[in-house]
């Protein structure tokens, strides 16, 4: 007869069980997180296909895709501009290389808010033994940051996957846009239903100029080298103009939400070691005069940098002999054109190796720079207002009493005469109603009150839409 | 929390991942808190007013015992039993009535005293609608009810009765559970099963087709219209209706396919709410395969205590007949919501008169009521019938109704016919191809509905295929809803249709 150890028996039996339950508990978690993977790599092929099937970023102008590509393919960046389409029109970093020795990068975007340069940073710091930024502070910069639009995007697109673009991504946008902005795919989704669309992108992506990142010039601008895009033509010749008034500079010049962006990326470099400077890339006289108060601006933003001990250039405040802020250095009333980029490079260039001198280069105020200058006629607004009326206002210095004569002359598309018209004779009043759907010719005569030399300047109208 | 938002696809991974991780003892106390949280993201006061119903119920579920085991003389017992029962509805339903019908009742008496003359005009109090009230509430009910008639034994762990009547994926919009169902399953430790997982999430991804591929967009054209019947008359207004049909059930049903998903996930199978309605060939169908949990409830707990079927026709009748305007109350306190839910009794009743007619006339014309096309001509006209009463469910006021039935009769010629077909029906929110995709949806939801109706058991079917199709069927439903969802920042957040009962 066998003896059966019964307490034995029941405890291998209770261990058996325990091993059976383990490895059922075991097999089903694999199950799901072998699961998990296999959804993962399959979604993610599926999002690559659907991104490249719906999302257009084939236009000329898609400079931001190649920026940022190059961005990650550098050799090295020693120093790096941050900052909105002021800084990627502004800055060539060819002559800047070639001045200073220094590798650098444009790294500007359009419209690219603090959250969008403190990302790039990060990216590009990690890649690179980067030693000073220099960040483009436009002034209305900023007081956005509240919009999930393109300039998010342009950045979160065009990212490698990483926490540093995660933590981009949930801090530029809102949860309810998380998706959007992750996943430029489903941003498009209404292509879905574009076959017409989807073909035109397909085709365009398989071009060689798209893969190889050369399909960005045009007739307007041409991506350049390193992040820099030039600007090829002023809207018009010698005439700065704007069709809105520039907003002045308000209590709060920068948000609370930019100001908390502003200090990670000030409080980076420090821990980086990095030698961070905030400029200001020079803009037209139209638009600082309009602004009205841009040295409350300059003022504040002195203190906000001397606070954290950063330097801070504002190469508006720059004297003329450097930098002449003529029309045809500028592509509209706030970026520099290619010419204006180069000029402006060099200077630049001087001041990072060290040879520009503040108190003999600069103003203290744009006030005190207007102060030294002639009477100039800084380029013109033309306004169109709610109740349907077309406006024409000259800007000038006010460095002296000035009066106008101002004659409407109404041409067909060709250029041949219909009408004819004197609006005002010589007064001081600077602001004329033309019409807005007719090719017209604005031709003002201009002269000092009290004398009778005056100088006359043709402005050529096109017919302007709703 | 919506079901919709990214909150909740954060919120129930953390939650389901910990439940697994806890011992099973303290599962149901992690659910409790989860449920709690998730109540609370709407509107913390709202606890109070869920833990007071809790409470209260709680403590007559436990009175109701004592009495059955203390108290001997069968006369004092039942006499004891009806007051405690009795003292728990009225308290229930007073919260419900304080919250959902004070504003509704002082409205009307407003009304009739100055019709009368007497203008009394009763200030109206500023309360905010707790969301779900509705729905717990009548769970908790139904808890009283069932330990009243002895059907369970009270729950004497809080806890784990608190849980019952505050599950979080049933708690905001159903189904609404029994106690026989539910209860006993949170006292069970539910292994980690890869099969109920799959399960759940099929049945989630389903539920976000419904909702957010389906509902939301078919709403977009039925906002359009309603929003102004004056501008789409006639046949539009009857698309919209048609399509609010959609909308509504498609709403509902895919936020209980999301709930059930949740909880199939841990383990927990919640009751099934919709069985292919508008496949109903009579009005009475519609009501078995329609927010079942409701009806049901309705039967058990409402009806059935009237007396049901069992005192004549003319009782029956009456019974039913207040059955559903109670439920059109339950929707909302609304005038319309009443006369919806009355129509839809109403339609019951005369089905029900309409029997020997229908019978004498099968027999004279020798009608084969067995062929598909009475079959669907019955189809039709149920749905008809039902989508009719829909009118007054989303026009939410009589004048309202009373403008979109205006504008519809007003806007009905063959003239109008056939500026209807001129692409007129692409500008009302959704463009020409998106407008044919969302006929494509409605293909796909009524084979899936047909096969339902045919009992064919679409879950086990895609289940038996194995965990390869499994997988290709939830990719391919995801992308679906992920692609072609109406959600994001771009849209407003569209809140479930139920949740504001």
């Amino acid at each position: 007869m066998t003896r059966v150890n019964l307490s034995t028996s029941n405890s291998k039996g209770l261990n058996k069980l325990k091993k059976d339950k383990m490895f059922h508990i075991f097999v089903a978690v694999a199950k799901v997180l072998l699961i998990a993977i296999l959804f993962i790599l399959v979604m993610s092929g599926i999002n690559r296909f659907l991104t490249y099937l719906l999302v257009d970023d084939t236009k000329q102008d898609d400079y931001s895709r190649r920026t940022i590509y190059e961005l990650y393919n550098q050799e090295n960046i020693d120093a790096l501009f941050l900052g909105s389409s002021h800084c990627f029109m502004g800055i060539n970093p060819a002559i800047i290389d070639k001045e200073t020795g220094k590798k650098t990068f444009n790294a500007g975007t359009v419209s690219q808010l603090y959250n969008g340069s403190y990302a790039l940073l990060k990216e590009a710091d990690k890649l690179y033994d980067i030693e000073e930024v220099y960040m483009d502070m436009y002034y209305a910069q900023g007081l956005i940051d509240d919009v999930i639009d393109d300039r998010t995007y342009i950045i979160s697109d065009n990212m490698k996957p990483s926490l540093n673009k995660v933590e981009y991504v949930c801090g530029a946008s809102d949860k309810e846009s998380w998706i959007s902005t992750f996943f430029p795919a489903r941003r498009n989704w209404r292509n879905l239903f574009d076959y017409e669309e989807i073909s035109k992108i397909t085709e365009e992506k398989n071009k060689e100029e798209y893969k190889n990142y050369t399909n960005l010039s045009g007739p307007v601008a041409e991506y350049k080298i390193k992040g820099f895009v030039g600007f090829k033509r002023q809207q018009q010749p010698e005439h700065n103009w704007f069709n809105e008034y520039f907003d002045s500079v308000p209590e709060n010049y920068i948000t609370q939400k930019n100001e908390k962006e502003l200090k990670k990326i000030i409080d980076y470099c420090d821990k980086h070691g990095i030698k961070l400077t905030f400029i200001v890339i020079p803009m037209s006289d139209l638009m600082l005069s309009n602004i009205g108060n841009y040295d409350y601006y300059i003022t504040n933003m002195s203190t906000y940098a001397s606070q954290n001990s950063l330097d801070f250039v504002d190469f508006n405040l720059c004297s003329r002999e450097y930098f002449s802020n003529n029309d045809t250095l500028f592509y509209d009333e706030g970026h520099l054109n290619e010419e204006g980029a180069n000029v402006f490079s060099e200077l630049l260039a001087e001041y990072m190796l060290g040879n520009i001198s503040k108190d003999e280069m600069f103003f203290n105020s744009y006030i005190e720079k207007v102060d030294v200058d002639e009477f100039k006629i800084l380029g013109y607004f033309d306004i169109l207002t709610e109740d349907e009326s077309r406006l024409f206002e000259i800007s000038d210095n006010g460095k002296r009493l000035e009066e106008y004569k101002a004659e409407l002359i109404i041409q067909d598309e060709e250029g041949a005469l219909i009408s004819r018209s004197l609006l005002q004779d010589y007064s001081d009043n600077k602001i004329y109603e033309i019409p807005r759907g007719e090719y017209s010719t604005l031709k003002i005569e201009h002269r000092e009150k009290g004398t009778t030399k005056s100088k006359t300047i043709e402005y050529t109208l096109k017919p302007r839409k709703k | 929390m919506l079901f919709n938002s990214i909150d909740f696809l954060l919120f129930l991974p953390i939650v389901v991942i910990i439940y697994f991780i806890l011992p099973g003892k303290v599962r149901y106390i992690w659910l409790l808190l989860a449920s709690y949280y998730f109540y609370m993201n709407w509107n913390p006061q709202y606890a109070f007013l869920i833990l007071l119903s809790t409470v209260l119920t709680y403590i007559c579920g436990l009175a109701l015992n004592k009495i059955d085991v203390f108290q001997e003389d069968e006369k004092k017992k039942i006499a004891l039993k009806k007051c405690c029962m009795s003292a728990s509805l009225i308290i229930n339903l007073g919260i419900l009535v304080f919250f959902k019908y004070l504003n509704f009742i002082t409205e009307n008496i407003n009304n009739i005293s100055s019709k009368l003359g007497l203008n009394l005009n009763i200030g109206y109090l500023d309360v905010l609608l707790p969301v779900g009230i509705s729905f717990y509430t009548f769970q908790a009910i139904g808890y009283t009810i069932d330990v009243y008639r002895g059907t369970v034994k009270a729950e004497k762990n809080f806890f784990r009765y608190a849980l019952f009547v505050s599950f979080f994926p049933q708690l905001v919009a159903g189904p609404i559970e029994r106690t026989l169902n539910l209860m006993g399953q949170l006292s069970v430790k539910h292994r980690l099963s890869f099969k109920n997982f799959r399960k759940g999430v099929l049945w989630m991804l389903w539920g976000y087709f419904l909702k957010l591929v389906i509902a939301d967009r078919v709403a977009m054209i039925v906002d359009t219209v309603y929003d102004d019947p004056q501008t789409y008359p006639g046949f539009y207004i009857i698309v919209a209706t048609i399509l609010f049909a959609i909308q509504i059930y498609c709403d509902f049903n895919g936020y209980t396919m999301i709930a059930r998903g949740s909880a199939k996930i841990m383990g927990i199978n919640l009751m099934e709410n919709f069985s292919a309605p508008y496949l109903a060939q009579s009005v009475s169908e519609f009501w078995r395969r329609w927010h079942i949990s409701l009806s049901s409830w309705f039967k058990d707990y409402l009806y059935i205590p009237l007396g049901g079927n069992r005192k004549g026709k003319i009782r029956k009748y009456i019974n039913l007949l207040i059955v559903f305007f109670v439920s059109g109350l339950w929707h909302g306190a609304a005038w319309g919501y009443v006369i919806w839910g009355g129509l839809n009794g109403l339609y019951q009743v005369i089905g029900e008169l309409l029997v020997p007619l229908r019978k004498k006339v099968i027999g004279v014309f020798r009608i084969n009521v067995n062929t598909f096309s009475h079959k669907l001509w019955k189809t039709i006209t149920t749905f008809l019938l039902i989508d009719f009463t829909w009118i007054f469910f989303r026009a939410k006021s009589i004048s309202e109704s009373k403008i979109v039935f205006e504008n519809m009769i007003d806007g009905i010629s063959f003239q109008s016919l056939s500026s209807f077909f001129d692409g007129s029906l692409y500008q009302l929110g959704l463009g020409e191809r998106e407008f044919y995709f969302m006929l494509l949806t409605l293909a796909i939801l009524l084979a899936v509905d047909y096969l339902k109706y045919k009992k064919v058991n679409i879950t086990e079917k895609i289940m038996n295929q194995g965990v390869v199709f499994n997988l290709l069927t939830c990719i391919v439903l995801f992308w679906i809803v992920f692609m072609m969802g109406i959600y994001g920042a771009e849209y407003d957040a569209s809140q479930f249709i139920y949740f504001q009962f």
